[in-house]
Order: structure tokens, then C-alpha cells, then sequence
């Protein structure tokens, strides 16, 4: 059994796992329970896992666990909680971004490292941006509100 | 893995599956685990021919409500307490809700093709209505007076003309209603609507945003690997 050290939501965790290449979101989701990143489509195609790798957004099904080694990883559940959410989180619940939840991890979690990079992104480069992401409720109008609203914040 | 499991043991082990939001919880604890809430209303009616299966008043004149429709994302959670707000004349943090509980709430088939609000809405409202007129017509022994000249508002039945009325809690809190619901009730006018039609933000969107919200797939049944 292989064991990795990765920073997680801020914390050094030291991780195991049967194979170099499982998809760290099974180490996320089964071993460490951080249900934020979800499992869509498992072929990098949906958005739904994903998750930031040193402020990249990175598809934590298709990332193998040893490549995120020694390396920041941030979850939704490392941006904030109810109580306290980050400013994205924050704007997506004031427009109230999300209808059955299951794409806005990804939504949010691109959009982190879209703002990281971009500050103040223009509409066509949050749709751009989160092109890659997929909801199937059909959210689109309220998240792209909700991210321009973060860059605002 | 145990095969001897009760329901209530899954939903335990599931992390409150069945309610897992913390929203102005009245007649509940805040964070109040879902068996907890289904002991307190074990054995109460599901038929949906009563107005006790849809509807429970607590002493302290607060509802609940109960309704065989789930809530997928598309907002019912927060509009059937708008709607039973409305006909109870309770603002709408005083209504809890329990939805898609088997022992709890009404059958009101299944959720999907905008069938939530439209039957599931509509079912707990003439629930609601029915009780509106049962509270009338208790508090109106109670005042002596004719039902025609009391309302129902702010959890009070009081007279139109004003004056002293009779708080609901003490009309009928913690105990039954015993009414057959009344499909033709006279629901309340839409121009006298003060909750419905009010965007009130869901109560399931911040859990969404933050990971924490619990999904079908993110717990485990005792046992299960």
C-alpha cells in the first residue's frame, strides 16, 4: 500500500492507497469523506470532482493520487462552510445558484481558480471559463450571476 | 452486515438522509436528527383523506407539515411552507416541514413533471384550509361568537373588528385536528397572499455550496463497505 503526502483544505494528511493511479477523488470522497467534489461522468467530461491543485482547477477523477504528492489540494469544504462561506460560495447562495447541486462543486471550484486568475472576468470569460462545466438543471443564468458577483465582492 | 436493520437504523446511519437541513427548525431542535423528529410523531396519520396526515400544531401555535413530495433542487421545501403559511396565517419560519417520509407523510405520488407544487402544494393547502376552518369554528365556541366574524392571523383567531383572540396553540396545540380534508374548502383569496409568491431563499442551496449537504450516494448503511 502506497502512502502520499498531500495538503489538504490546509492540512498535511498523509494518505494510503492500493495504486499509484486510483483517482484522487476516491481518496477524497471514500477515505477522507470530504463529499464536496462529486463523482459525474469519472471521464474528466462534467466538471462535478472537480477540485484546485496549487490553485489549478484539476479533475480529481482522471488526477492519480501519486500526482498529487506533495502538492495544495482545495475542496469546496476548504473554501468555507454555511456559516462562513468564501465569497463564490457566498454569491452562489445570494443568487441562489444552484437547483439540484450536483454540478456546483465544479461550478464553484472552477470558478476559484478562474477568479485567481482572472479578478475580474467579463460574462463571455466566465462562460468561457466554465464551458467545461456541465449542469443539467439548467443553472447557467444564476451561476455566471453568481461569479461576476464574487468578482465584484 | 446485520440484515435485522429497522429503517430508523439506516436513517441513523445515514446522517439524517431525511432531513438534513437546519432552517428555523420549530417544533425540532436545530440539527435534530430525523428519528428523533419521527419518534416525537410516531403513529400519526399518513391517509391522505386527513388533515393530521399534512398538518401538526404545537402548543406553542407553531405547524408542521408534512408532505409526500421531495424536493430535488426545484425549491418545494420552501414553497409548501410558503402555501401552508398562508392558509394558517403563520409566518413562514413557524412552519417546518417533513417530506418523503413513509411513516410520516402522506402518499401523494411521485415527485416529478411539476406534479410538487401543483398536487403536493395543493393537497397540503386544502389540508391547511380545513384546519383554518376547524381553529375558526373552535375559537368561535370559545369566544362566543359567530365564525363568519373571526380571522385567522399572526396565530391568533381573533374578530375582524378586533379585539381579544384565542391563540391557535391553545386551541388545538399538540393535539390532533380529527378533520377529514375538505377538497372543496374555500382556499384563501390570492390577493390576500402574503407569503406565496415571495422569492425566500432555499434552505438547501448553502449546504450545496459548501460540500455539506448530504446526497443519496455520500452515506454508507451500517456495515456496508
Amino acid at each position: 500500500m502506497g502512502s502520499y503526502k498531500i495538503r489538504i483544505n490546509g492540512r498535511e494528511q498523509t494518505v494510503e492507497s492500493w495504486d499509484p493511479n486510483q483517482p484522487l477523488l476516491y481518496v477524497l470522497r471514500d477515505g477522507l469523506g470530504l463529499h464536496g467534489p462529486k463523482f459525474g461522468c469519472g471521464l474528466g467530461q462534467c466538471g462535478a470532482c472537480t477540485v484546485t491543485m496549487d490553485g489549478q482547477a484539476v479533475r480529481s477523477c482522471l488526477l492519480p493520487v501519486s500526482k498529487a504528492a506533495g502538492h495544495a489540494i482545495t475542496t469546496l469544504e476548504g473554501l468555507g462552510t454555511p456559516e462562513k462561506p468564501n465569497r463564490l460560495q457566498a454569491a452562489f447562495i445570494a443568487e441562489q445558484a444552484a437547483q439540484c447541486g450536483y454540478c456546483t462543486n465544479g461550478m464553484i471550484m472552477t470558478a476559484q481558480a478562474l477568479l485567481s486568475r482572472t479578478p475580474k472576468p467579463t460574462v463571455d470569460q466566465v462562460k468561457t471559463g466554465l464551458a467545461g462545466c456541465l449542469c443539467r438543471c439548467g443553472t447557467h443564468t444564476r451561476i455566471v450571476r453568481a461569479v461576476l458577483r464574487a468578482s465584484r465582492a | 452486515m446485520n440484515t435485522n436493520l429497522s429503517r430508523r437504523d439506516i436513517l441513523r446511519g445515514g446522517s439524517a438522509l431525511l432531513i438534513s437541513f437546519a432552517w428555523n427548525p420549530i417544533g425540532r431542535a436545530a440539527g435534530e436528527p430525523s428519528e428523533t423528529v419521527a419518534a416525537r410523531f410516531a403513529g400519526k396519520p399518513v391517509d391522505g383523506t386527513e388533515v393530521d396526515s399534512f398538518l401538526a400544531i404545537q402548543p406553542d401555535g407553531s405547524a408542521t407539515v408534512f408532505t409526500g413530495k421531495v424536493d430535488l433542487g426545484t425549491g418545494l421545501r420552501i414553497a409548501i411552507r410558503q402555501m401552508a403559511a398562508d392558509e394558517l396565517g403563520l409566518a413562514v419560519a413557524r412552519v417546518d416541514l417533513v417530506e418523503g417520509d413513509t411513516l410520516l407523510t402522506p402518499d401523494q405520488g411521485r415527485t416529478g413533471g411539476s406534479s410538487g407544487l401543483t398536487q403536493g402544494g395543493v393537497g397540503v393547502r386544502q389540508a391547511a384550509a380545513t384546519a383554518r376552518e376547524h381553529l375558526i369554528s373552535l375559537a368561535a365556541d370559545r369566544l362566543n361568537r359567530p365564525a363568519s366574524e373571526l380571522v385567522l392571523a399572526t396565530g391568533q383567531v381573533r374578530p375582524k373588528t378586533g379585539g381579544a383572540g384565542v391563540a391557535v396553540g391553545d386551541l388545538i396545540g399538540g393535539k390532533r385536528l380529527s378533520r377529514k380534508v375538505n377538497a372543496k374548502v374555500e382556499l384563501k383569496d390570492l390577493a390576500s397572499y402574503t407569503m406565496v409568491g415571495k422569492p425566500l431563499p432555499r434552505p438547501d442551496v448553502p449546504g450545496k455550496c459548501t460540500g455539506t449537504q448530504t446526497f443519496v450516494h455520500d452515506f454508507k448503511l451500517p456495515g456496508s463497505r
